[in-house]
């Protein structure tokens, strides 16, 4: 069973989820941005007001962390506590995904 | 180079921020690029070949950090200036690509949360400015004075309030489209 103070956080929005993501190294926020439309393959673009709004509610819950700052640029990684989420929710996703799967075939079939 | 500064008075409500943007790309389009908010509900231009803008207005991120700023700049857009608030912000359009500060409505609630919020604030803070006043001449006061004092708070109020509905509204709107 997972704890509720995991799971009160999910689902996550697709920004929040890649954001989470991106960190699994410390990165700022422009970097974020770029990594983001990369691995999304350009189906997310996070707008740098969206990120910066992110950055602080994530670092209140306790979901990131600030480790450094320079020239006005604060890079931020995940915390154990983000790591937990991001990691329930890749599991959520990929029973989402095995489903959707499932039922690919018989979508389009004729009645 | 020969530019000319323009300078343009048009009044907007606080909760028509994005009819404010509207209207500053549509005056990009026809050669009139902001140069920053003036005073008084003014606008000043500078005067050059037509250009595709995106602009885009942000209500006070708190004290308005320096890391605020950075972030933005890194991602390509230009700062214009700040009035009451508001920080004015643009970026060309490219390939039909229109650049958005905020992508989604959580980021836009909580944009309309901030500057709900200040309206909150700002009556109490009315009241305590108007005792203020009242202390610092202290006796007895002539009754137009107080006439004037409590018709001003009360349009204050008034003009709080209406901002504060409309403000709601809005965030009501973008709480429905993040349902789904």
């Amino acid at each position: 069973m997972v704890e509720s103070n995991i799971t009160k956080y999910l689902p996550l929005t697709e920004s929040t989820y890649y954001i989470l993501l991106a960190l699994i190294e410390p990165l700022h926020g422009y970097a974020i941005m770029q990594k983001v439309e990369k691995v999304s393959e350009s189906t997310v673009s996070i707008g740098p007001g969206t990120l910066y709004g992110a950055f602080t509610t994530l670092e209140k819950e306790g979901l990131i962390q600030m480790i450094k700052e320079e020239y006005r640029r604060k890079s931020y990684a995940l915390t154990d506590k983000g790591k937990q989420v991001l990691a329930e929710q890749v599991r959520r996703l990929e029973i989402m995904s095995r489903n959707g799967q499932s039922i690919l075939p018989q979508l389009w079939k004729e009645r | 180079m020969n530019e000319t500064i323009i300078r343009k008075r048009k009044l907007f409500w606080s909760w028509q921020d994005e009819k404010q943007e509207a209207w500053l790309g549509e005056m990009s389009r026809q050669g009139l690029h902001l140069e920053g908010p003036g005073t008084f509900c003014s606008f000043i231009f500078e005067q050059g070949p037509a250009r595709e803008y995106s602009y885009r207005l942000d209500y006070g991120q708190g004290k308005t950090p320096d890391d605020y700023f950075q972030l933005i700049r890194d991602a390509g857009w230009q700062y214009l200036g700040s009035k009451a608030g508001w920080h004015y912000w643009r970026k060309e359009i490219q390939a039909g690509q229109i650049p958005e500060i905020f992508t989604d409505p959580t980021s836009k609630i909580q944009k309309y949360q901030r500057l709900f919020a200040s309206y909150v604030t700002s009556a109490p803070a009315m009241y305590i400015l108007g005792l203020a006043i009242f202390k610092q001449y202290p006796g007895r006061h002539p009754l137009w004075f107080i006439v004037l004092y409590i018709s001003l708070f009360m349009a204050w109020i008034v003009f709080a309030v209406i901002n504060a509905i409309k403000i709601q509204l809005r965030i009501n709107d973008l709480r429905q489209k993040k349902a789904l």
